[in-house]
């Protein structure tokens, strides 16, 4: 690839594009929107693969592809982009959801056309979180985002009355938390500009700047501000109450893509910016973080299992899931954030396929009640079989991503913060506890009238869900590239915490990531 | 004391006030027009011709205004004339030029609405010409006593274009209630001329020589009372005219109660000539008394994003929440003012630049929605809208998406520069307060968006009718235009608004 080319600009702008052409589309002719719409998603794909090939891990740049525009001049915000090993599978997570999620929203029959137009807009914008190099623009993307989020859980989701609240709700809840953040970043550029430097959001400056710059007194308020913004997104309980009624109201493609992608620009931004920024707040106040993850871990996991809900009960787990990545982020080492980054892309695989599941099974039974479901496993096989696999591999069965996301997750806590490592291993087990026991209610025994006569899945339905699965599987076996391409970079941001800080990772060497096989299961 | 025998005229160095005189006499030209012409069909059309005139005349000679003042003067800088009654810098000629814009734009948007509520339609544009002159007064106004003669000027004509629509009795209502509110705030402001006048001895805000500025920074104060008094009646009489809270109180009412082109007028052209004149005050005259200020303006800041953000929450009817919306807004501004900087400057004038778009948009597409009558915007009404108007439901839905600041729109923008502004002068307080009121204001915003966008409430008994399409007539689809290509290139590119907000720098 052309090292010039700028391909970072082209996967954001491709889906804006994409989202003009399908606007400008007659509304009577939807399946041209549609067809603009895997087009377009597909090429991002692809163009994403594209960078993942290309991606050095051996190079001594922080950024990789980086690229730098002016854009407002007098008040300091630049186009900048760039990427890493933490942003790359963010990007690719991205690019994977997105065609799946449209080729399983090939039932949505209502204004198609505004459907294709909010999930490209709502692609491109995620791009941008994830690329931006300059807080200014990443805050654009990061607000951007709530706009065709927004639009789609309230114009497609499931029950016309309660969609329009759960939408509400939670673009407020998230607006409040980025108000936050954007006086935060708004401090910052600034502080850092009355220590007599040129006006500047851009990310590397700061983040050299920072945290020598600035006292801990405020450092430690910074860090609260940005946390409270990242806290909601992730979301950290008991910030977290927006999620349920979202992700149930959502239709499927949203849940998709809220549970796969949109929780990570929460835990993205604590990586990314809570660290690089404020490494000593962090430290300081990484007690506060894995107590709430923790509560969180277990705390998703019993309310999930109360759920009555099947869609429901998925979206508390994923407060449970993201509750080991925050966990692991503040273990503050490299098992740690290993085990993070591990998690957010095994959780996008794995929830999303979830999601898609349990949206296949509303659309053949118009509801999602456990107790109206009942022997599915004998009238639909392939779907009974699949969702079982899907459900393994969201509990972390050995031999799923999952797996190895939460055990370096836990390794590195354990590590550094032994208690909060043994409470939080609980959630592990309650994982196994809620969705097995819905599956038993929901699978197995004798089918009666109403779960009898189902169509199983067709082709359509198992090319979205199959890939998920069968990279979840994969990253299971073999780790290894993931980890080696994510390794510089979270080695990066441990350095970085180290050196700014009184903090210091335990002096042992740094286990290989062992195949899961060998390890005994749990 | 002026020798009676002896009067001295001041020399009037015509360029400084050309623009306003070619917009006033456009206006007399008009109502000639109608006296000549009494009720043949040809004077809408020729008092058309002439307020495009007029506008337009105004608008060329502020841009060469703008060229000409780094070049005249004695200094080639910013000049005073007209026995320093008039200032001439440029802060005031972008302050005239996105008057001038808003003037245009509510009289295109009104041709066809003039004619669908059978209002008097040669008079209406008369007074609006006459309204938007004093408001062109009142940005270069460099005198407390001309900074009055302008909010006279600017308010008289206003009084009767709201209350304009005989036949609706809101209407009426709202002319009543803007006309005794604000008879009342220009005697507060009046007053407080004089309470400032027997502080420091003169009217003049800044010139060399004699001027309160000059006189502040020239002596110390023993007792500052009566100024401080002065200042802060100042204020009232100048936050009522911007709509701050708790000077608000007739904003509801005559919003909802004027022909809504109008109402979209004042929201964006008597806003800004409320900002030019309060800026002006605080900024050159009393620039050394910030900390007596500054606490004040917080405070109006405050309250205006607090209250106008959780009123417009309870709000039914559209236009009355935009015009709570607005009140928060004048909140937004006032954070830039309170700021006491050049960014702070800077960014309240791209503020009401970019506001006067938004707000002219959303005021237009409510405006073409209205059909005979003009009464009903309950929020409730405009259930459906997506489904009968697409595009004029995708066009209110940007501009209020831009009111809420969602970004790569103007509105985001906008309140980029005055958090910026705030947050450089150390007002983190207000800056967070600030966002979230945006929060709050995200709420209704969106409340009003998904009705669009929802199906209308069970069988309503006017669906039917209502499902013909409306027909957008040239002038208001060229104003709809206008404003939503504004919304996004200053989303876009806000270098554009910012570049010349940055020159526009105030006398001194």
């Amino acid at each position: 690839m052309d090292p010039n080319f700028p391909i970072l600009t082209t996967l954001i702008a491709v889906p804006f594009v994409g989202a003009f052409l399908v606007m400008i589309t007659p509304e009577r002719r939807p399946e041209i929107a549609r067809a603009i719409g895997y087009a377009v998603s597909a090429a991002v794909a692809g163009l994403a693969a594209w960078m993942l090939f290309d991606f050095s891990t051996t190079t001594h740049q922080l950024f990789q592809r980086t690229e730098t525009h002016t854009w407002i001049h007098t008040l300091g915000v630049n186009y900048t982009l760039g990427i890493d090993g933490i942003s790359l599978f963010m990007v690719l997570l991205t690019a994977l959801l997105f065609p799946l999620s449209l080729l399983a929203s090939a039932n949505v029959a209502v204004r198609i056309k505004s459907f294709i137009f909010w999930m490209l807009l709502l692609e491109g914008a995620l791009m941008g979180v994830f690329l931006s190099l300059d807080l200014m623009l990443f805050f654009i993307f990061f607000e951007l985002v709530l706009v065709p989020m927004y639009f789609i859980i309230s114009g497609w989701g499931s029950d016309p009355e309660r969609r329009v609240k759960a939408a509400l709700k939670f673009f407020v809840y998230t607006m409040t938390g980025s108000a936050f953040l954007f006086v935060g970043i708004l401090a910052v550029a600034l502080l850092h500009a009355k220590d007599g430097h040129p006006l500047t959001f851009d990310y590397v400056t700061l983040s050299n700047w920072a945290p020598h710059g600035l006292s801990r007194t405020t450092a430690t308020w910074l860090f609260i501000t940005f946390g409270i913004a990242f806290a909601v997104k992730v979301p950290l309980f008991p910030l977290h109450t927006w999620l349920p009624d979202a992700h149930t109201e959502a239709p499927t493609a949203g849940s998709v893509i809220l549970a796969g992608v949109l929780l990570k620009m929460g835990t993205y931004g604590f990586l990314r910016f809570s660290l690089g920024l404020f490494p000593r707040a962090a430290v300081d106040l990484s007690w506060l973080l894995l107590v709430l993850a923790t509560i969180g871990i277990v705390y998703g996991a019993i309310v999930a299992a109360m759920q009555t809900d099947l869609k429901r009960l998925v979206a508390y787990s994923s407060v449970a899931h993201m509750g080991f990545v925050v966990l692991g982020i503040f273990a503050l080492n490299t098992e740690g954030i290993d085990g993070a980054l591990f998690t957010m892309i095994s959780h996008g695989l794995t929830t999303g396929a979830l999601f898609l599941l349990v949206g296949m099974l509303y659309e053949r039974r118009h509801t999602r009640e456990i107790a109206n479901f009942r022997g599915l496993w004998k009238s639909v096989p392939i779907f009974g079989g699949l969702f079982l696999a899907t459900a393994f591999a969201s509990i972390g069965l050995p031999g799923f991503s999952g797996f190895i996301g939460e055990f370096l997750a836990l390794l590195g806590t354990f590590l550094t913060h032994r208690p909060y490592a043994i409470v939080s291993a609980v959630g592990v087990i309650l994982a196994a506890v809620y969705l097995l026991w819905a599956y038993q209610r929901a699978f197995t025994g004798e089918p009666d009238e109403a779960n009898e006569h189902i169509p199983d899945l067709n082709l359509r339905e198992l090319a979205c869900v199959v890939p998920l699965l069968a990279l979840s599987l994969f990253l299971g076996f073999y780790p290894k590239p993931v980890l080696e391409m994510i390794q510089p970079s979270v080695q990066t941001v441990v350095t970085h915490v180290d050196r700014s800080s009184n903090h210091h990772q335990p002096a042992i060497p740094t286990p290989k990531p062992a195949a899961p096989e060998k390890k005994e299961s749990r | 004391m002026i020798a009676a025998a002896h009067l001295q005229t001041p020399g009037i160095y015509w360029l400084s006030i050309l623009p306003v005189v070619v917009l006033a006499g456009s206006g007399v030209a008009i109502v000639l027009t109608r006296a000549i012409g009494r009720n043949s069909a040809v004077v809408f059309p020729v008092s058309l011709v002439i307020a495009a005139a007029g506008v337009i005349g105004a608008a060329v000679l502020a841009v060469f205004q703008w060229v000409d003042v780094e070049r005249n003067g004695s200094s080639g800088g910013p000049y005073t004339a007209i026995a320093k009654m008039v200032v001439i810098d440029r802060f005031g000629i972008f302050l005239e030029l996105v008057i001038l814009g808003a003037t245009a734009l509510a009289l295109l948007l009104s041709i066809a609405y003039l004619q669908r509520q059978e209002l008097p339609r040669v008079e209406y544009v008369a007074l609006l010409l006459f309204s938007a002159s004093g408001m062109l007064i009142m940005a270069t106004a460099n005198d407390l006593i001309v900074v009055f003669l302008a909010l006279e000027i600017l308010s008289i004509p206003l009084y009767v274009l709201v209350a304009l629509d005989r036949s609706r009795l809101s209407s009426q209502e709202a002319g009543i209630k803007y006309f005794v509110l604000g008879s009342f705030s220009s005697a507060i402001f009046l007053y407080g001329v004089a309470l400032v006048y027997g502080g420091t001895g003169t009217t003049t805000l800044f010139a060399g020589g004699r001027s309160i500025a000059a006189f502040l920074s020239g002596n110390v104060l023993l007792d500052n009372s009566t100024l401080l008094i002065g200042l802060m009646l100042l204020l009232v009489g100048l936050g009522f005219k911007v709509a701050a809270v708790p000077f608000h109180m007739w904003t509801p009412d005559v919003y909802q109660g004027a022909p809504t082109p109008i109402t979209g007028f004042m929201a964006s052209a008597t806003k800004a000539a409320g900002f030019a004149a309060l800026l002006r005050v605080l900024y050159t005259a009393f620039a050394s008394y910030r900390v007596d200020w500054a606490p004040a303006i917080w405070a109006l800041a405050v309250l205006s994003l607090l209250v106008g953000s959780i009123a417009a929450l309870l709000q039914s009817d559209l236009k009355r929440m935009l015009a709570y919306s607005s009140i928060s807004h004048a909140g937004y501004v006032l954070i830039g003012v309170q700021a006491a900087s050049s960014r702070g400057r800077e960014s309240a004038l791209a503020y009401l630049l970019i506001y006067a778009f938004m707000v002219i948009g959303s005021f237009g597409v409510i405006t073409v929605l209205t059909g005979r009558g003009d009464d009903d915007h309950t929020i409730a009404g405009y259930r459906g809208l997506a489904a009968r108007e697409p595009l004029l439901a995708g066009l209110l839905t940007l501009f209020l998406l831009a009111q809420a600041g969602v970004p790569l729109t103007g509105g985001f923008v906008a309140k980029l520069g005055v958090f910026e502004a705030a947050e450089a002068s150390n007002e983190y307080a207000l800056a967070l307060i600030g966002m979230l009121a945006a929060a709050i204001a995200a709420y209704f915003y969106l409340r009003a968006v998904i009705a669009f966008y929802s199906a209308p409430e069970g069988a309503e008994p006017d669906a039917a009718p209502a499902r013909r399409r409306i027909r957008i007539d040239p002038w208001s689809g060229f104003v709809l235009l206008v404003a939503a290509a504004g919304v996004l290139v200053t989303g876009f590119a806000p270098e554009l608004v910012f570049h010349f907000a940055r020159q526009a720098t105030l006398i001194g």
